[in-house]
């Protein structure tokens, strides 16, 4: 007796693998510009962190006697290493890269269960381990105007010897929540660099905010959960910015500076971790834009992605039980 | 023009529409053997109403409906009843059900009472009534009968009539509307008829230009038919999405589209009601679409009613390369487990695809929850909730995600990056959630009904106590009357006993007698029970014997007799079992081992014919299966042989 | 010294106060009877077979819900119901007790007409009187009643009864769950309907 199928019999040809595919290349524009803007970091750190990401990858499926083949092939461990490393300072060194993709890969992916199962953003699970068990090494941004050529960087990714006092800076974010009784312009004023480094940040949001709308058109994800947090952010910064200009960042140093756009539609629009209906996924994104914005400019750390993530992935099942859509012709 | 609204979701597979050359309909020969099931429809099956070897006629009533909802079958052809039995019929189970086998005799003649009728001349119960002797059910694949949609009390204002016919592939609809479109325009002219006051809206799918424009031109005097066009999206023919996309209001949870007014019928469907009224012909034939790769003469073929799919396929010149043939759309239709099977009422398409074509499932991977499914839900739901659920066994948390309002269209799965069988996990958790509620309902049931045996029971003891103690009182009511009118009388207890064990020696007493009235027994089966009642008369004899001793009464000893006399008939009687049974030949022990050595072999033979290898099995295995099955069955005969000899040896002597 | 009798005057006080408050409650919201008995008999499938060793299905309810039997003893139940027994009682899932008898498809009793004598036993022992007939009269199931409990079968003095397994029906029979196949590197396009866990 042959094997039947159920209905339907015709596929649309769409693959996960696609998807991953699509995801990579949009983060390309994103990539490069962060290359061109800050050296050659940031492609260090991918490359690095993709490697590692493979191997560990493999080792796990060999360890949980999965087909190797098959699951390297579907693109997710390069995915959440591209975004790890696309996140992390330029400066970081190869063992902190190791010890953040070892985090994501092992510990917040397949330790639950692998693909599919994880309920915290890998990626950002390994950069918020990071952040709080090396604050010093994950927060050296390389200025930039300034920036190691390729032989000094190849030099302190696997040595960290050189002088990085002299192309390191404070991020306008930053710069812009310890403001040591200045107001804001007064403090750009006296600090062209800084200016010229929201410059910087502002080309490298677009790259992803160009990258994104290519996914968006393309239908790899929905619009919601990228624009209701990109809007509450917005909200949250206009309110704030527009009631007290001298001491709050404006609406556009939100949108535009830090991880904003690398966060709106590479990193909260993962699939498996974000909540499921649309509605949910709105929810979902307004969280992480309020939480950001509340971190940013109230906590302890100038950026706040990470937490806000996660603390959003911890929130939606929560966000599932209650976002379930009317059913069909339910009256309301 | 009509503002055209949007259903949630749907998707955009490729059309194939082609490759069947809508708009032309191709004929086939009569096939020699028809095989109509009794149940084309959704509802009761129909009962047949002729009989094996009876002769009938094209368009003769051969099953009636049972009920509200139910359609009636009638003969496709002329020709002889061979079979009224259990074959297997056109379902993904590959189930048997109930058909009527009809072997046709070329003829072809309608039925004497099969004749036209001018529809003005009929009032609207009798086109309803024609409408419904003529057993059709809806055509566009669901198989509701008719008549009973459009019994509806609700009023209605609007007739849709789907000729949408949104998955790929099918042209049937398309080629209908082409070929039919006055039939069509004159059965919507039918129903207009018999619904008061309400327009017809006739939608129809933009990929389908032709359709469209012989429709409009057939459409042009009747102010009150209107051609629609809608946008290709599947699944725009669903019965909600049309009207959700034509009125944009969606049918309530739990309702029927007449609760909106609105009652929608398959252009394959009005153009049947149009032939039942106007020609009095019933449901016993249509345009079913015959196509994909492997078909080397694809189109639209009509088709009678019980034609089998190996029929259509050999007429078509069809290869399979072993590949499952799909009864209906490539979306919803099922593969054939079998494809001697016949073709029925809702039957629309034939779909013969080549490996490459519509291939296997890849294997499927994890869920990401992309979300892609929830985009493309029409029923609004949340497609990967539903698989957690299903894939978990948690029936009853699926249902408050509303699994049961999934209409199966099959998008979630079209759209699933990982390839997920996500309608199979659905129908298994429906299949699932229905059995266990029949499975609860039936517990339910069962509770009530032991509980009122209980009380049923209690009652009846309590009645019997109630009686006991009523008769109790009344006794001695009298015995104290007795009393107070004669003091001197013995002890009333005593003479009760005494009078007990008379009554129960008597009762003793009487089988015997009874047992001397009984005939001598002639055959085996009566010595042996007259055998066994002596026996069970002894027994009580003796049991009442001891009791009377024991209790010391006086009569004991006719009771004494009564048991010496018991145990001389039984003695005589197992004699005559005996010598019967030696005179016959007859010996039990060896009946017995007989018996056990027929029912291994019976057993053998039926373990071997289930094992049979199947078509992949190498020859040598399926001989060696032969030869086994052949010893094994020539056991069989040898034991049933011998137990027969044994049984009846008389038999023997005189064959 | 004030500070003491303060605090000894406040604590009698809060306590006095608590306990009528918990002593109000306890009257006003008393649970009547012990409905964990009727929630436990609703799960038991009512085949009233007796094969946990009591007599009918309610009675097993009581005996679990005072915790003398355990609550793996219901073979017409199977592993469904003993699921759902643990999802009630918080406690553990137990295999079905063997003893018992083992989790079977579910089957109906038919009486070999022909061979019924009459004896009216069957009916008798029926918990749910879905036996018809009467002495000396050929006795049949009704089917759509039977519970396939089998407590019919023993006390038939000619064996006429069979416990067969109901007929799966073009409407009663429903997709099977796809199965799990893992593919491997030789075989990556192993065909199957399951989907892999990563």
């Amino acid at each position: 007796m042959m094997t039947l199928f159920s209905s339907p019999h015709l596929h649309g040809g769409n693959r996960s693998q696609r998807l991953m595919l699509l995801v990579l290349a949009a983060a390309m524009p994103g990539l490069l510009t962060q290359i061109y803007w800050f050296g050659y970091g940031t492609l260090f750190n991918v490359v690095w962190a993709i490697l590692v990401g493979l191997l560990l990858e493999a080792g796990v499926l060999a360890l949980r006697k999965r087909p190797l083949g098959f699951f390297l092939k579907d693109g997710s461990v390069i995915v959440t290493c591209l975004l790890l490393a696309l996140a992390l300072p330029p400066l970081a060194p190869w063992w902190l890269v190791t010890v953040a993709t070892l985090f994501a890969v092992l510990f917040a992916k397949h330790l639950y269960g692998g693909l599919g199962n994880n309920p915290f953003n890998p990626a950002m699970a390994g950069y918020a381990i990071c952040l709080i068990a090396f604050p010093a090494s994950m927060t050296v941004w390389t200025s930039p105007e300034h920036y190691f050529d390729l032989a000094g960087q190849w030099q302190w990714f696997w040595q960290e010897r050189g002088n990085i006092d002299a192309i390191t800076q404070a991020t306008p974010l930053d710069a812009m929540k310890h403001l040591q009784g200045k107001t804001i312009n007064e403090m750009l004023s006296a600090n062209p660099s800084v200016v010229h480094y929201a410059d910087a940040m502002f080309w490298v949001n677009t790259a992803y905010l160009a990258g994104g709308l290519a996914l968006l058109a393309l239908k790899v994800f929905t619009w919601h959960a990228p624009g209701a947090m990109l809007a509450s952010l917005g909200i949250m910064a206009g309110l704030f910015g527009a009631g007290e200009p001298d001491l709050y960042a404006s609406f556009s140093d939100h949108l535009f500076l830090g991880a904003t756009m690398l966060a709106a539609f590479f990193i909260i629009t993962d699939p498996v971790t974000s909540a499921t209906s649309r509605k949910g996924k709105l929810i979902f994104g307004a969280g992480i834009g309020i939480l950001v914005y509340v971190i940013r400019t109230w906590g302890s750390y100038p950026d706040a992605f990470a937490f806000a993530v996660l603390l959003m992935n911890l929130s939606a099942p929560l966000i599932d039980q209650y976002s379930k859509p009317k059913a069909y012709g339910q009256q309301p | 023009m009509r503002k055209l609204f949007d259903f949630p979701g749907g998707v955009h597979p490729a059309q194939n529409k082609q490759q069947s050359n809508p708009g032309k309909v191709l004929e086939l020969p009569l096939p020699q053997r028809l095989l109509v099931p009794l149940s084309q429809h959704i509802g009761a099956p129909a009962k047949p109403v002729v009989k094996v070897g009876e002769q009938v006629q094209k368009g003769q009533l051969i099953a009636q409906a049972t009920g509200f909802i139910s359609a009636s079958v009638h003969a496709p052809s002329s020709g002889t009843i061979s079979a009224i039995d259990a074959f297997p019929v056109a379902h993904a189970s590959g189930l048997e059900a109930m058909c009527i086998e009809l072997q046709t005799d070329g003829q072809d003649t309608w039925h004497q009472d099969i004749g036209s009728a001018d529809a003005n001349t009929l009032d609207d119960q009798q086109i309803r009534q024609r409408m419904q002797a003529a057993g059709i059910a809806g055509m566009g694949g669901a198989g509701f009968p008719s008549s009973a949609k459009l019994a509806t009390d609700k009023p209605i204002h609007t007739l849709l009539i789907n000729g949408v016919e949104c998955e790929p592939y099918i042209t049937a609809d398309d080629t209908l509307m082409q070929v039919h479109s006055a039939d069509i325009i004159a059965g919507a002219n039918l129903l207009l008829r018999l619904l008061d006051q309400a327009k017809c809206i006739i939608v129809i799918e933009d990929n389908k230009p032709q359709a469209i424009t012989v429709m409009q031109q057939a459409a042009l005097e009747h102010t009150d038919i209107e051609i629609l066009v809608i946008p290709t999206k599947y699944p725009s023919g669903g019965e909600k999405q049309l009207i959700e996309n034509v009125t944009g209001k969606q049918v309530p949870k739990g309702g029927i589209p007449a609760d909106l007014g609105i009652l929608c019928q398959n252009v394959a469907t009005v153009k049947a009601i149009n032939d039942a009224v106007y020609l009095g012909q019933p449901s016993i034939e249509r345009i079913v679409t015959v196509t994909g790769n492997g078909v080397k003469q694809p189109g639209n073929y009509r088709i009678r009613i019980g034609t089998s799919v190996d029929y259509v396929l050999q007429q078509c010149q069809a290869e399979t390369h072993a590949n499952p043939v799909i009864l209906g759309g490539p979306m919803m239709g099922f593969q054939l487990p079998n494809t001697q099977v016949p073709l029925v009422k809702t039957s629309n398409c034939l779909i013969v695809p080549d490996p490459q074509e519509l291939p296997g499932k890849d294997t499927s991977m994890a869920c990401i929850r992309c979300g892609q499914c929830e985009v493309a839900c029409p029923a609004q739901l949340l497609p990967q909730q539903l698989y957690w659920l299903a894939k978990s066994d948690a029936f009853d948390k699926i249902e408050q995600y509303n699994l049961m309002d999934c209409i199966e269209c099959g998008a979630c799965a079209y759209v699933c990056p990982s390839q997920i069988p996500l309608v199979q996990h659905y129908r298994y958790a429906k299949g699932m959630v229905r059995q266990q509620a029949a499975e609860t309902r039936q517990a339910e049931h069962a509770k009530l009904r032991f509980e009122s045996r209980e009380q049923r029971l209690l009652d009846e003891v309590n009645a019997k106590e109630e009686r006991r103690k009523a008769r109790a009182a009344a006794a001695a009511a009298a015995q104290a009357a007795k009393r107070a009118e004669n003091p001197g009388a013995e002890d009333p207890v005593a003479a009760a006993k005494a009078r007990l064990a008379e009554k129960k020696a008597a009762e003793a007493s009487a089988p015997p007698k009874k047992a001397a009235e009984v005939q001598v027994p002639a055959n085996h089966k009566d010595l042996k029970t007259a055998a066994a009642i002596v026996r069970t008369k002894l027994k009580k004899a003796s049991k009442a014997f001891a009791d009377a001793q024991a209790a010391g009464h006086d009569n004991t000893d006719k009771l004494q007799a009564m048991v010496t006399e018991l145990e001389q008939r039984s003695e005589a009687a197992a004699k005559a079992l005996a010598d019967f049974e030696s005179n016959m030949g007859l010996d039990p022990e060896a009946e017995k081992l007989a018996q056990v050595a027929w029912a291994k072999a019976n057993a053998q033979v039926r373990k071997l014919t289930k094992a049979a290898p199947d078509e992949s099995a190498s020859d040598t295995e399926k001989s060696e299966h032969q030869t086994a099955l052949t010893a094994a069955q020539a056991t069989l005969d040898q034991a049933k042989a011998h137990l027969d000899s044994i049984k009846n040896p008389s038999q023997e002597a005189k064959s | 010294m004030d500070i003491l009798i303060y605090a000894v005057a406040a604590l009698t006080l809060m306590a006095l106060v608590f306990g009528g408050i918990l002593g109000y409650a306890a009257k006003r919201f008393k649970v009547d009877g012990n409905p964990i008995v009727e929630q436990i008999n609703e799960l038991l499938p009512q085949t009233q077979c007796g094969q946990c060793g009591h007599p009918g299905c309610k009675p097993y309810a009581e005996a679990i819900a005072n915790q003398t039997d355990p609550i793996n003893r219901c073979p017409p139940g199977g592993e469904t119901t003993i699921k759902a027994l643990a999802d009630l009682l918080d406690v553990e899932a137990l295999p079905l007790d063997a003893e018992a008898g083992v989790d079977s498809v579910r089957k109906i009793a038919y009486i070999r007409e022909d061979e019924c004598i009459g004896c009216t036993k069957c009916i008798q022992a029926c918990p749910v009187d879905a036996i018809l007939g009467a002495a000396k009269q050929m006795h049949t199931v009704i089917i759509p009643e039977c519970t396939g409990c089998d407590l019919c079968v023993e006390p038939c003095p000619v064996d006429c009864i069979d416990m067969l397994p109901v007929p799966v029906t073009s409407q009663t029979w429903h997709w099977q769950k796809p199965e799990q196949l893992i593919a491997t590197d030789r075989h990556p396009r192993v065909v199957s309907q399951g989907d892999i866990p990563a």
